[in-house]
């Protein structure tokens, strides 16, 4: 088949064409003096803020369901996120709940959403304040009661078989 | 910008408020009307020129960003514009979606219907920042970006609509041209 385009309509296209991703969501200001290229970097360390905040984050709903009396499923069934996500959240430090989850979590909990993203990891932390507070909340919530029962049987269980190996 | 695999809770929520569009607008036949889509949305519509400063800065000038007047430096905004290259945006709080008219035109289809995309999905709202006490990390941008990406695609392709007419055509010249739809300029 022969192609009956001229090399001036081509070349007009294709100058058209720049490949401009569409984009939306920055609407930080502030960022006008940081880095143009910050969104470019996919940097997995978490920075010393991020690591606390998120830490509180975890703790937070860990200790909000316990509070409520709810297993992980039944919060995740509550909050329509997957047990995974949940259990991540709760247990990994390193882990950034997706943008949705977040959202849901703060439903269910009746918090302010973009506090709980700042929390979470999503948003880089510029409210000092918050990641003071959840640096305070970390360490103050971390439990010094004595394990129950089934806590202690299932350390000990833990330790022989680390032992084994 | 990377494609992210969605999950699918994410693509259920998505499909649901696309889903939603479509019934209010009385399930459309292709190719979907966006000045239907943005009416039905109460959605506003303007444009900027990337190429023309005066344009920009007139556009900027009349911004309230999150509540915020631009007004004390309007070029701010104009300058985010260029060195992010943005070519679409959203303003949430104007319900105002602003397109960049030096795109071509089925670029501009596209734009819109990503911005459309970041006004029905619930939780982009609270992503959308107005302030610079926050920004969001590149990980969380590339998600949200990628989810309103989806959301157009959807509406766009008019769900499953897309796909029963391509099964329905021999494959071959006539059927691409049939299926022009989704990025068809009115």
């Amino acid at each position: 088949m022969k192609m009956n385009l001229s090399k001036e309509w081509l070349t007009k296209r294709a100058a058209r064409d720049d490949r401009a991703e569409v984009s939306a969501g920055f609407f930080n200001l502030g960022m006008l003096g940081g880095k143009v290229g910050a969104r470019e970097e996919t940097s997995s360390r978490l920075s010393q803020e991020q690591e606390s905040s998120r830490l509180a984050f975890g703790r937070l709903i860990n200790l909000w369901r316990r509070k409520k009396g709810l297993r992980m499923d039944e919060l995740a069934d509550k909050a329509k996120i997957d047990l995974v996500e949940l259990i991540e959240i709760e247990r990994n430090l390193d882990f950034i709940p997706e943008p949705r989850t977040v959202f849901q979590l703060a439903q269910v909990l009746g918090l302010s959403n973009e506090r709980l993203l700042q929390l979470s990891g999503n948003t880089n932390v510029r409210d000092l304040s918050l990641g003071q507070e959840a640096v305070r909340f970390a360490a103050r919530s971390e439990s010094v009661e004595k394990l129950n029962k089934n806590e202690q049987r299932a350390l000990e269980e833990f330790v022989k078989f680390l032992a084994e190996r | 910008m990377k494609n992210i695999l969605l999950r699918e809770r994410t693509a259920g929520d998505i499909d649901d408020q696309v889903a939603k569009v479509l019934r209010g607008l009385g399930n459309p036949e292709p190719p979907l009307n966006l000045d239907d889509v943005r009416e039905l949305l109460r959605l506003d519509l303007a444009y900027y020129s990337s190429t023309e400063d005066g344009v920009l800065k007139e556009v900027a000038h009349r911004l309230r960003v999150a509540g915020r007047q631009v007004l004390a430096r309007p070029a701010l905004l104009a300058d985010a514009i260029k060195k992010w290259s943005l070519r679409a945006l959203y303003l949430p709080d104007r319900k105002r979606i602003l397109i960049d008219r030096d795109l071509p035109e089925p670029k501009q289809r596209w734009g819109e219907a990503h911005e459309v995309g970041h006004s029905i999905i619930p939780w982009h709202e609270g992503t959308m920042l107005g302030d610079n006490k926050q920004s969001l990390t590149p990980s969380c941008h590339e998600q949200i970006e990628n989810e309103a990406n989806y959301a157009a695609g959807q509406l766009l392709f008019i769900q499953q609509t897309f796909v029963k007419d391509a099964r329905d055509l021999v494959v071959g010249i006539n059927a691409v041209t049939t299926l022009n739809y989704p990025l068809e300029v009115r």
